[in-house]
């Protein structure tokens, strides 16, 4: 009796497993075209910097705490300003925690590959511009059951 | 004789056309129902409609390849193998009625034509292993030259009872014979054993050992390049097309279906059903191994379509007086 019910018991798992494939077949996939689908990133994500360049003081301090060593102090006129080359930064974030002056600000911005190694580093001005506001409409979320879902974006 | 219906019935459709656009549009479907069912996507970018044209894509890519042919293989059966199986795939699809009188060929014995058309394939995949003069084609073509004779017997059997059934061996008449109801309720265990076995004679996963891509690194296939691989794997999307369309002929009831829309409609639908139904097995089992698949075909699939006939013959005759 016994190999009876391994053959029955094999039957049930082999149409739970075809079953589940035809579920699959009307699900959503998970897959993010990437560019046009971007993930939704938490509040206090860790992406690059926004340097504000009013209340930076060239004091050096972040260069000092940065564990990469990638943050140099560059001159722009009479004033110094820190400059980070993102080959080598780990997006810890002790530069923004230590600013005494709340210069430094983390923001969302990710996708900050380049072609080149030296368009990597990024000068005092560049880290100054405000990252640009991606298109709301093409935020999505992976955690979910149901797939890959759009979230619905608030006003700031 | 341009315009005569049967020679455009060769030429378009059901014919050579219509054969080769749907066999690249299944390469497409396979690509897409199987990244379904992995949650992916899939090919998207070579159309506008969801990379319909990928096939086409890859299609160009290959013919653009180099031929070679290797140097100690039998040049004239290494190319005349995989050219051959991709007639012999297509003359399966001449067989079927698609709509009243739009069948290629209207013979008496229709569904023994189709089912000896398909007794060729391992002889022609053996041969064409054997002429690649290397190791993982040969093993390959032996592997399907055993699997494909273990499941010809069972596939021959199931459709037995569907000849019993409808008293014919026509398949227009057979379609005709299911006015009354689909052969797949009576036939359940036989369509079931048909698809099954029909499943191995494709060499579609489950049953895909003659070309395992990742023992044997495609088999019988491994030394073919550009076109003529794609003639190496266009039998097997015309002989999907092909099985799916008897499968729909033989069991579900072919081109009948409510009037309100035209015979054709209901045979292609029904066909892309079994189609997809089919290619959902390459995604949800693993590979079953060569004595696994050799066993259960020639003990217990053997079995059940004797069983079947068993009960085929009460439900014609009725039970025997004894």
């Amino acid at each position: 009796m016994a190999p009876v019910i391994g053959k029955a018991k094999a039957a049930v798992d082999i149409s739970i497993a075809y079953l589940t494939g035809i579920r699959h077949l009307f699900h959503r996939p998970y897959t993010l075209r990437f560019p046009q689908q971007r993930y939704a990133v938490e509040k206090g994500y860790r992406g690059r910097h926004l340097l504000h360049l009013d209340r930076c003081t060239g004091c050096g301090i972040c260069a000092w705490i940065c564990p990469e060593k990638c943050i140099t102090i560059v001159p722009r006129g009479q004033r110094w300003y820190p400059q980070y080359f993102y080959g080598r930064c780990c997006f810890c974030h002790f530069c923004t925690d230590y600013c005494p002056e709340f210069a430094l600000e983390e923001t969302v911005e990710y996708d900050i590959a380049e072609y080149t190694r030296d368009r990597l580093v990024w000068s005092p001005e560049r880290l100054s511009k405000p990252p640009v506001k991606k298109d709301d409409k093409y935020v999505f979320s992976v955690d979910t059951i149901g797939g890959a879902s759009q979230v619905p974006q608030k006003e700031e | 004789m341009i315009t005569s219906p049967l020679f455009l019935q060769i030429v378009l459709f059901p014919g050579l056309t219509s054969i080769a656009i749907i066999g690249a549009l299944l390469g497409w479907l396979e690509r897409k129902v199987t990244a379904r069912v992995q949650l992916r996507i899939g090919p998207l970018y070579a159309s506008p409609a969801g990379g319909i044209l990928q096939m086409f894509a890859d299609l160009i890519k290959l013919a653009f390849k180099e031929l070679i042919v290797p140097e100690n293989s039998d040049a004239f059966f290494f190319i005349m193998a995989p050219t051959t199986g991709l007639v012999l795939g297509a003359a399966l699809v001449g067989l079927i009625p698609f709509a009243p009188g739009l069948q290629i060929a209207n013979i008496e014995v229709g569904l023994p034509a189709f089912l000896a058309i398909i007794t060729l394939s391992p002889t022609l995949i053996l041969l064409a292993g054997w002429s690649a003069n290397s190791k993982f084609p040969f093993i390959g073509g032996l592997r399907a030259l055993f699997q494909q004779t273990a499941y010809e017997i069972p596939l021959w059997l199931s459709a037995l009872g569907v000849i019993m059934m409808a008293g014919t061996m026509n398949l227009a008449q057979i379609v005709a014979a299911q006015s009354t109801g689909w052969f797949i309720i009576p036939q359940a265990l036989g369509a079931l054993i048909f698809l099954v076995t029909s499943v191995a004679e494709m060499e579609r996963l489950p049953f895909d050992l003659p070309e395992a891509e990742s023992e044997i690194m495609m088999g019988w296939q491994a030394e073919y390049p550009g076109v003529l691989f794609l003639a190496a794997q266009g039998p097997g999307f015309v002989k999907l097309y092909a099985f799916s369309a008897l499968f729909t002929t033989i069991f579900l009831g072919g081109f009948l279906g409510p009037s309100f829309l035209p015979p054709l409609f209901w045979m292609l639908s029904k066909t892309l059903i079994v189609i997809v139904l089919i290619m959902l097995l390459r995604s949800t089992f693993p590979r079953v191994r060569l004595d696994q698949l050799l066993r259960a075909g020639w003990t217990t699939l053997l079995t059940l379509a004797i069983i079947n006939i068993g009960i085929t013959y009460i439900l014609v005759v009725g039970l025997p007086t004894l």
